[in-house]
Protein backbone atom coordinates (compact mmCIF):
# COMPACT_ATOMS: atom_id res chain seq x y z
CA UNK A 1 0.00 0.00 0.00
CA UNK A 2 1.46 3.59 -1.00
CA UNK A 3 0.63 4.98 2.60
CA UNK A 4 1.86 9.04 2.87
CA UNK A 5 2.01 8.51 6.76
CA UNK A 6 4.84 10.06 8.64
CA UNK A 7 4.81 9.95 12.61
CA UNK A 8 7.19 12.38 14.20
CA UNK A 9 7.94 11.45 18.10
CA UNK A 10 10.57 12.86 19.96
CA UNK A 11 13.79 11.60 18.47
CA UNK A 12 12.55 9.30 16.31
CA UNK A 13 10.41 9.12 13.60
CA UNK A 14 8.28 6.98 11.01
CA UNK A 15 8.15 7.49 6.95
CA UNK A 16 6.73 5.17 4.37
CA UNK A 17 8.95 2.19 3.17
CA UNK A 18 10.51 3.52 -0.12
CA UNK A 19 12.03 0.80 -3.10
CA UNK A 20 15.09 2.88 -1.85
CA UNK A 21 15.26 1.46 1.21
CA UNK A 22 15.78 -2.73 -0.04
CA UNK A 23 19.56 -2.76 1.21
CA UNK A 24 18.75 -1.30 4.18
CA UNK A 25 16.00 -4.07 4.51
CA UNK A 26 17.95 -6.71 4.43
CA UNK A 27 20.73 -5.67 5.91
CA UNK A 28 18.58 -5.03 9.01
CA UNK A 29 16.73 -8.25 8.68
CA UNK A 30 19.85 -10.18 8.11
CA UNK A 31 21.09 -9.25 11.87
CA UNK A 32 17.73 -9.56 13.22
CA UNK A 33 18.43 -12.98 14.15
CA UNK A 34 15.85 -15.96 14.46
CA UNK A 35 12.97 -14.75 15.39
CA UNK A 36 12.35 -13.16 11.35
CA UNK A 37 11.19 -14.31 8.81
CA UNK A 38 13.97 -15.59 6.38
CA UNK A 39 12.17 -13.17 4.04
CA UNK A 40 14.21 -11.18 0.84
CA UNK A 41 18.12 -12.86 0.51
CA UNK A 42 19.14 -10.34 -1.78
CA UNK A 43 18.60 -6.48 -2.47
CA UNK A 44 16.92 -7.59 -6.31
CA UNK A 45 14.20 -10.02 -4.65
CA UNK A 46 13.54 -7.08 -1.41
CA UNK A 47 12.62 -4.89 -4.13
CA UNK A 48 10.05 -7.00 -6.16
CA UNK A 49 8.96 -7.58 -2.52
CA UNK A 50 8.24 -4.06 -2.05
CA UNK A 51 6.91 -3.13 -5.42
CA UNK A 52 4.08 -6.23 -4.25
CA UNK A 53 3.83 -4.71 -0.90
CA UNK A 54 2.51 -1.73 -2.83
CA UNK A 55 -0.14 -3.58 -4.61
CA UNK A 56 -1.59 -5.06 -1.85
CA UNK A 57 -4.37 -3.27 0.45
CA UNK A 58 -4.02 -2.66 4.31
CA UNK A 59 -0.49 -2.84 4.65
CA UNK A 60 1.82 0.33 5.95
CA UNK A 61 5.29 -0.79 6.58
CA UNK A 62 7.63 1.92 7.62
CA UNK A 63 11.17 2.58 7.86
CA UNK A 64 12.32 3.79 11.92
CA UNK A 65 14.96 6.51 11.45
CA UNK A 66 16.59 9.01 13.45
CA UNK A 67 15.08 13.07 13.34
CA UNK A 68 18.61 14.07 14.74
CA UNK A 69 20.47 13.14 11.05
CA UNK A 70 17.57 10.35 9.18
CA UNK A 71 19.71 7.47 9.78
CA UNK A 72 17.54 4.38 9.38
CA UNK A 73 17.12 2.30 12.83
CA UNK A 74 15.00 -0.12 11.85
CA UNK A 75 11.72 -1.62 10.06
CA UNK A 76 8.34 -1.62 11.52
CA UNK A 77 4.91 -2.71 10.34
CA UNK A 78 1.09 -2.15 10.53
CA UNK A 79 -1.00 -4.74 8.63
CA UNK A 80 -3.63 -7.31 8.03
CA UNK A 81 -5.82 -3.85 8.31
CA UNK A 82 -9.56 -4.86 8.71
CA UNK A 83 -11.84 -1.42 7.93
CA UNK A 84 -15.10 -3.38 8.74
CA UNK A 85 -13.46 -4.65 12.16
CA UNK A 86 -11.30 -1.63 12.52
CA UNK A 87 -8.42 -3.80 13.62
CA UNK A 88 -5.16 -4.78 12.24
CA UNK A 89 -1.70 -6.62 13.69
CA UNK A 90 1.71 -4.86 13.92
CA UNK A 91 5.12 -6.31 13.46
CA UNK A 92 8.01 -6.84 11.23
CA UNK A 93 9.39 -5.24 13.89
CA UNK A 94 13.18 -4.79 13.65
CA UNK A 95 16.00 -2.57 14.78
CA UNK A 96 19.59 -1.85 14.13
CA UNK A 97 21.67 -3.96 17.39
CA UNK A 98 21.65 -1.25 20.41
CA UNK A 99 19.34 1.21 18.89
CA UNK A 100 17.28 3.09 21.37
CA UNK A 101 14.48 3.01 19.21
CA UNK A 102 12.31 0.41 20.80
CA UNK A 103 10.19 2.04 22.92
CA UNK A 104 9.25 5.39 20.78
CA UNK A 105 8.86 3.45 17.71
CA UNK A 106 6.17 1.26 19.60
CA UNK A 107 4.66 4.34 20.52
CA UNK A 108 4.51 5.69 16.47
CA UNK A 109 2.85 3.01 15.54
CA UNK A 110 0.01 2.85 18.53
CA UNK A 111 0.18 6.43 17.65
CA UNK A 112 -0.37 5.88 13.78
CA UNK A 113 -2.99 2.96 14.62
CA UNK A 114 -5.01 5.00 16.65
CA UNK A 115 -4.93 8.15 14.87
CA UNK A 116 -4.34 8.76 11.18
CA UNK A 117 -5.67 4.80 10.40
CA UNK A 118 -8.80 5.24 13.35
CA UNK A 119 -8.38 1.54 14.20
CA UNK A 120 -9.92 0.73 17.18
CA UNK A 121 -8.06 -2.52 18.01
CA UNK A 122 -4.30 -3.72 17.20
CA UNK A 123 -2.91 -6.80 18.22
CA UNK A 124 1.00 -8.47 17.76
CA UNK A 125 1.85 -12.24 17.72
CA UNK A 126 5.32 -13.05 18.59
CA UNK A 127 7.18 -16.47 18.68
CA UNK A 128 6.83 -17.60 22.43
CA UNK A 129 10.81 -17.96 22.26
CA UNK A 130 10.97 -14.28 21.40
CA UNK A 131 11.13 -14.21 25.16
CA UNK A 132 12.52 -9.99 25.21
CA UNK A 133 9.89 -8.60 22.90
CA UNK A 134 7.07 -10.81 24.47
CA UNK A 135 7.97 -9.11 28.03
CA UNK A 136 9.06 -5.89 26.05
CA UNK A 137 4.49 -5.94 25.32
CA UNK A 138 4.06 -7.21 28.71
CA UNK A 139 5.37 -4.38 29.79
CA UNK A 140 3.91 -2.04 27.85
CA UNK A 141 1.14 -2.76 29.67
CA UNK A 142 -0.85 -4.69 26.78
CA UNK A 143 -3.11 -7.40 27.31
CA UNK A 144 -1.56 -11.17 27.01
CA UNK A 145 -4.39 -13.35 25.35
CA UNK A 146 -5.28 -16.30 27.90
CA UNK A 147 -4.25 -19.49 25.58
CA UNK A 148 -0.93 -19.58 23.36
CA UNK A 149 -1.47 -18.89 19.58
CA UNK A 150 0.20 -20.57 16.88
CA UNK A 151 1.93 -18.23 13.93
CA UNK A 152 4.00 -19.67 10.85
CA UNK A 153 8.04 -19.02 10.56
CA UNK A 154 8.91 -19.71 7.05
CA UNK A 155 6.37 -22.02 6.85
CA UNK A 156 6.60 -23.82 10.23
CA UNK A 157 4.01 -23.67 12.50
CA UNK A 158 5.81 -22.31 15.78
CA UNK A 159 4.09 -21.78 19.35
CA UNK A 160 3.16 -17.77 19.89
CA UNK A 161 1.84 -15.32 22.15
CA UNK A 162 -0.93 -12.30 21.18
CA UNK A 163 -0.82 -9.37 22.84
CA UNK A 164 -3.95 -6.69 22.21
CA UNK A 165 -4.20 -2.82 22.74
CA UNK A 166 -7.84 -1.17 22.64
CA UNK A 167 -8.56 2.44 21.98
CA UNK A 168 -9.37 2.29 25.64
CA UNK A 169 -6.62 1.40 26.75
CA UNK A 170 -4.24 3.46 24.75
CA UNK A 171 -4.31 6.53 26.54
CA UNK A 172 -2.55 4.83 29.17
CA UNK A 173 0.29 2.92 27.05
CA UNK A 174 1.02 6.43 25.23
CA UNK A 175 1.78 8.52 28.91
CA UNK A 176 3.91 5.09 30.24
CA UNK A 177 5.57 4.89 26.22
CA UNK A 178 5.60 8.51 25.98
CA UNK A 179 7.51 9.32 29.12
CA UNK A 180 10.16 7.17 28.40
CA UNK A 181 10.55 7.92 24.87
CA UNK A 182 10.96 11.65 25.83
CA UNK A 183 14.12 10.70 28.13
CA UNK A 184 15.70 8.78 25.32
CA UNK A 185 15.65 12.15 23.13
CA UNK A 186 16.87 14.32 26.04
CA UNK A 187 19.70 11.71 26.60
CA UNK A 188 20.12 11.82 22.59
CA UNK A 189 20.50 15.21 22.24
CA UNK A 190 18.44 17.84 19.70
CA UNK A 191 17.08 16.44 17.07
CA UNK A 192 16.97 18.11 13.38
CA UNK B 1 33.73 11.46 49.48
CA UNK B 2 32.75 10.17 46.71
CA UNK B 3 30.42 6.93 47.28
CA UNK B 4 32.12 3.64 45.81
CA UNK B 5 30.86 0.77 43.34
CA UNK B 6 30.80 -1.76 46.12
CA UNK B 7 28.95 0.96 48.55
CA UNK B 8 26.01 1.46 46.43
CA UNK B 9 25.78 -2.14 45.16
CA UNK B 10 22.86 -2.67 47.26
CA UNK B 11 20.53 0.14 46.07
CA UNK B 12 21.32 -0.59 42.88
CA UNK B 13 20.29 -4.37 43.09
CA UNK B 14 17.19 -2.94 45.27
CA UNK B 15 16.26 -0.86 42.52
CA UNK B 16 16.46 -3.05 39.33
CA UNK B 17 14.54 -6.13 42.02
CA UNK B 18 11.73 -3.87 42.31
CA UNK B 19 11.88 -2.24 39.06
CA UNK B 20 11.49 -5.86 37.45
CA UNK B 21 9.25 -7.31 39.98
CA UNK B 22 12.04 -10.28 41.46
CA UNK B 23 12.49 -11.22 44.73
CA UNK B 24 14.05 -9.10 46.77
CA UNK B 25 17.80 -9.87 49.25
CA UNK B 26 19.09 -12.83 46.83
CA UNK B 27 22.67 -12.33 46.53
CA UNK B 28 22.42 -13.24 42.52
CA UNK B 29 24.27 -10.55 40.40
CA UNK B 30 21.90 -9.22 38.07
CA UNK B 31 22.79 -9.06 34.81
CA UNK B 32 20.37 -8.04 31.82
CA UNK B 33 21.56 -11.20 29.36
CA UNK B 34 20.09 -13.54 32.23
CA UNK B 35 17.11 -11.89 32.66
CA UNK B 36 14.40 -11.67 30.30
CA UNK B 37 12.19 -9.69 32.30
CA UNK B 38 14.67 -6.84 31.81
CA UNK B 39 13.22 -5.89 28.15
CA UNK B 40 13.66 -2.34 26.41
CA UNK B 41 11.14 -0.64 28.08
CA UNK B 42 12.02 -1.83 31.77
CA UNK B 43 15.76 -1.10 30.71
CA UNK B 44 14.80 2.55 30.40
CA UNK B 45 12.55 2.42 33.51
CA UNK B 46 15.86 1.65 35.22
CA UNK B 47 17.66 4.18 33.98
CA UNK B 48 15.07 6.68 34.87
CA UNK B 49 14.55 5.39 38.53
CA UNK B 50 18.73 5.42 38.69
CA UNK B 51 18.81 8.78 37.33
CA UNK B 52 16.30 9.79 39.96
CA UNK B 53 17.81 7.89 43.24
CA UNK B 54 21.56 9.08 42.49
CA UNK B 55 21.08 12.53 41.24
CA UNK B 56 22.87 11.47 37.71
CA UNK B 57 21.94 11.81 34.06
CA UNK B 58 23.72 9.29 31.80
CA UNK B 59 23.85 9.87 28.12
CA UNK B 60 21.96 7.47 25.37
CA UNK B 61 25.99 6.46 24.45
CA UNK B 62 26.24 4.43 28.27
CA UNK B 63 22.47 2.67 27.86
CA UNK B 64 23.63 -0.41 26.35
CA UNK B 65 26.15 -0.86 28.87
CA UNK B 66 24.16 -0.44 31.80
CA UNK B 67 23.35 -3.91 31.72
CA UNK B 68 24.05 -5.42 35.35
CA UNK B 69 24.34 -4.31 39.10
CA UNK B 70 27.71 -3.66 38.85
CA UNK B 71 28.45 -1.99 35.68
CA UNK B 72 25.43 0.05 36.90
CA UNK B 73 27.09 1.16 40.07
CA UNK B 74 30.35 1.92 38.22
CA UNK B 75 28.63 3.85 35.91
CA UNK B 76 26.94 5.88 38.73
CA UNK B 77 30.13 6.44 40.46
CA UNK B 78 31.83 7.88 37.52
CA UNK B 79 29.19 10.22 37.00
CA UNK B 80 29.23 11.46 40.89
CA UNK B 81 32.97 12.13 40.95
CA UNK B 82 32.25 13.89 37.58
Amino acid sequence: MRHDLHLTGHAFALRPVAVADAAFIVEVRAQGGRFLNRGAATVAEQRKWIELYFARPGDCYFVVESRRDATPEGLVGIYDIDPQARAAEWGRWVLRPGSPAAVESALLVYRCAFGPLALERVVCRTLADNTRVVAFHDSCGLARAPAPITITQDGQPRAAVEHALDRAGWPAVEARLDRLAQRVAVARGPSA
Amino acid sequence: MNPTPSSIEPDVDALIRAALGLPAGRKVPLVRADIEQWDSLKHMEIILALEDRFGVMFHEDEFPALDSTAAIAAAVCKHLAA
